[in-house]
């Protein structure tokens, strides 16, 4: 009995957890070696990237800050990956999100006290993402179009959206940069550590999240059928498990938490809408979610972990001259790790080994 | 309507000529790539590849010619690497495109800056000269749209018969749709199928990185950060919709060309219609024309290699 549960924590914990660290490490290699071919010492490098994330109470504020639209977005990618579904679409999800959230923020909400305000904002903001990520889901669900491939396209449509929002009718009259004017301060997100720290509330609402899937993945039936379609839809339909509906919900919740996302920009960080309200984080999103392997509890700390990539790139760039884009190239390489590790994995298990 | 004369459409279609030559070279290459049985849908981050080694080394050489070149070199390179995961690690292939896709739009961003640092202007290079074609440039319509373009565009062109006479009528073409349809039966007839799936992605990988050059040398002159705005998953899409068929990938290239075509030209004009509606005509097209080809097919994968994206094991 004893012996089994060792087994089941080792083979569901400590295994992926070293695989996890393998890939990061490798990934830091490669770049340590891109750093010394641009002819920077790769310690001083990321030594100046660690001060950068940790440095000062509004550097860790800052990475905080990032981490949550990369939390969010990599578990809206873990939700539909349950059902084998690549949600590429979350960045554009993410735009609808800010989008919906500058409209709603404008509204007067009259009398209305700040808890049900934001509570209804974020339904509002919910459902425009899943509505947005309904035209992949239903499209993949009822006439096998690949989501990859309408996800990625509706991502360019909401981002020249977004801007044609800010530079037509949600534009603050005379905005150098243009922008909408902030929303309705009972709409903001509460800055948890003051004001003069960027750090909100839906980083809480993120990590909530997080367990509520992991709930959802391992006890509900939600989580089972899903996990079911994902098996296959031969399978599935045996099962007795309407496949389309499953695909369906699995994007549209999806496309809602990933919409969340942008809530948590326009709401908690910026306070208006601006056309490049995202910098990719659906992207980073994307590569959380495979580097902790699906595992919603996982995603929060290899979303924290680029957050603090993300966090002290600027001062490594401009302190020891190695651009920020050295970022981008580890979350590529980290993909290629997690992959050829899979399949690494794949072949020990083969000759049971593992 | 007297603002759209005939000067303004041919101005336009001789755009979408212009604007559909990457895209053709990246959807041919594609072709060969799936019909060996391998997705490639990283070839947008092997385009960026192409377009910043091309420019780079046009810039530094002062020579076109070599740009184009090391943009197929590098596409060559990345499409070993993807063919490389995808046939002997046997990862997934959609996952690993994806990986390639990200790892090109860091690392030419990252290039650019490492190579350019310090200029404050952004440097540019004078792109191919237009070549009127003897006699046909003359033919009212036809001439000026199909026959008053550099160099590139002609090959782009002419590289299609080439690709569907290579597929088609060639043992090693025949070879290739051999692995993608049935890779045990060709196994069988002693073909071996990883070194000709490796061979097609590779194949692949040098038509991406050509058509990710040609942007810089053959049209814009310069490079911008992820210049390539999604062009090599609208290949993607007119491979699906043109059914694994060079022939017909062109009119889906040219489809698309006009659109975007159409989009910058109508912005210029000022035509009352926010400039971001006409930006986003390709991508919606892309998305309908999706939508229509697996509504005429009942959803079915019509024209797909039998075993795409399905890696082989030898037993």
């Amino acid at each position: 009995m004893s012996n089994s549960l060792q087994e089941k924590v080792l083979k569901q914990f400590f295994i992926p957890l070293a695989w996890l660290g393998i890939s990061i490490l490798g990934a830091f290699l490669a770049g340590a070696v891109l750093i010394l071919l641009v002819g920077v010492n790769p310690i001083e490098a990321y030594a100046s990237l660690i001060k950068g994330a940790f440095g000062s109470k509004y550097a860790i504020s800052e990475t905080l800050v990032k981490a949550t639209p990369i939390l969010l977005t990599g578990l809206a990618v873990a939700f539909a990956y349950r059902a084998k579904l690549v949600n590429l679409g979350v960045e554009g999800q993410l735009y609808i999100g800010a989008a919906a959230a500058a409209w709603l923020g404008l509204f007067s909400f009259g009398q209305l006290p700040g808890f049900i305000v934001v509570l209804l904002v974020s339904l509002g903001v919910f459902l425009a993402g899943g509505l947005y990520a309904l035209i992949p889901g239903f499209l993949k669900a009822k006439l096998n179009v690949s989501e990859i491939m309408t996800g990625l396209m509706l991502n360019f449509v909401a981002m020249l959206y977004v801007s044609y929002l800010v530079e037509g009718p949600l534009r603050l009259p005379r905005s150098v940069i243009p922008r909408s004017p902030n929303i309705e301060e009972v709409a903001q997100l509460a800055r948890i550590l003051g004001g003069n720290f960027r750090f909100h509330s839906y980083f809480l609402v993120g990590v909530g999240l997080a367990i509520l899937i992991f709930i959802i993945f391992y006890r509900t039936t939600l989580g089972f059928q899903l996990k079911i379609v994902g098996e296959g839809e031969r399978l599935a339909r045996f099962a007795g498990i309407n496949v389309p509906v499953i695909q369906i919900v699995a994007m549209v919740v999806s496309g809602g938490i990933a919409a969340l996302a942008g809530y948590g920009e326009v709401g908690g960080v910026h306070r208006y809408l601006l056309a490049e309200i995202s910098p990719g984080f659906g992207y980073y999103g994307l590569v959380v979610a495979f580097l902790a392997r699906m595992n919603p509890l996982g995603i929060i700390v290899s979303s924290l972990f680029f957050s603090v990539l993300l966090g002290g790139a600027e001062t490594m760039q401009r302190t020891v001259g190695v651009p920020v884009f050295l970022i981008n190239i580890i979350q590529g390489l980290v993909l290629f790790f997690v992959v050829g590790l899979e399949s690494y994995r794949r072949k020990l298990e083969k000759r049971k080994l593992l | 309507m007297g603002v759209i004369d005939a000067a303004v459409v041919i101005t336009i279609l001789a755009a979408a000529v212009r604007i559909a030559t990457p895209l053709i070279f990246v959807s041919l290459g594609e072709i060969i790539t799936e019909k060996s049985g391998v997705l490639n849908l990283g070839v947008e981050g092997i385009m960026l590849m192409g377009a910043i080694s091309g420019f780079y080394t046009a810039y530094t050489f002062d020579d076109l010619w070599l740009g184009m070149l090391a943009g197929v070199l590098v596409g060559i390179i990345f499409g070993a690497f993807h063919a490389y995961f995808c046939i002997f690690l046997r990862t997934d292939q959609t996952i690993t495109g994806i990986s390639l896709w990200i790892l090109g739009l860091g690392l030419s961003s990252f290039i650019y800056r490492i190579a350019f640092s310090g200029y404050f202007v952004r440097p540019r290079i004078s792109t191919f000269p237009r070549i009127s074609f003897p006699i046909l440039h003359e033919i009212p319509w036809i001439g000026p749209i199909f026959f008053n373009h550099n160099i590139l565009v002609y090959l782009g062109f002419f590289a299609v018969p080439i690709v569907w006479w290579l597929i088609n009528k060639t043992e090693f073409g025949l070879k290739i749709q051999a692995v993608g349809e049935h890779p045990k039966a060709a196994d069988t007839f002693g073909i071996n199928v990883q070194k000709i799936r490796f061979f097609s992605v590779v194949i692949g990988g040098a038509f991406a990185g050509a058509g990710g050059a040609f942007i810089p040398i053959g049209s814009l002159g310069s490079f911008v950060d992820n210049m390539t705005q999604g062009r090599g998953f609208i290949a993607i899409a007119i491979v699906i919709f043109s059914r694994w068929n060079p022939l017909f990938a062109v009119l889906g290239a040219l489809l698309f060309g006009t659109m975007s075509a159409m989009g910058t030209r109508f912005q210029v004009m000022g035509i009352d219609i926010a400039h971001q509606a006409l930006l986003a005509l390709p991508y919606i097209a892309t998305i309908a024309a999706l939508v229509m080809f697996n509504l005429s097919k009942k959803g079915k994968r019509g024209g797909a290699p039998g075993s795409l994206a399905v890696p082989y094991e030898k037993e």
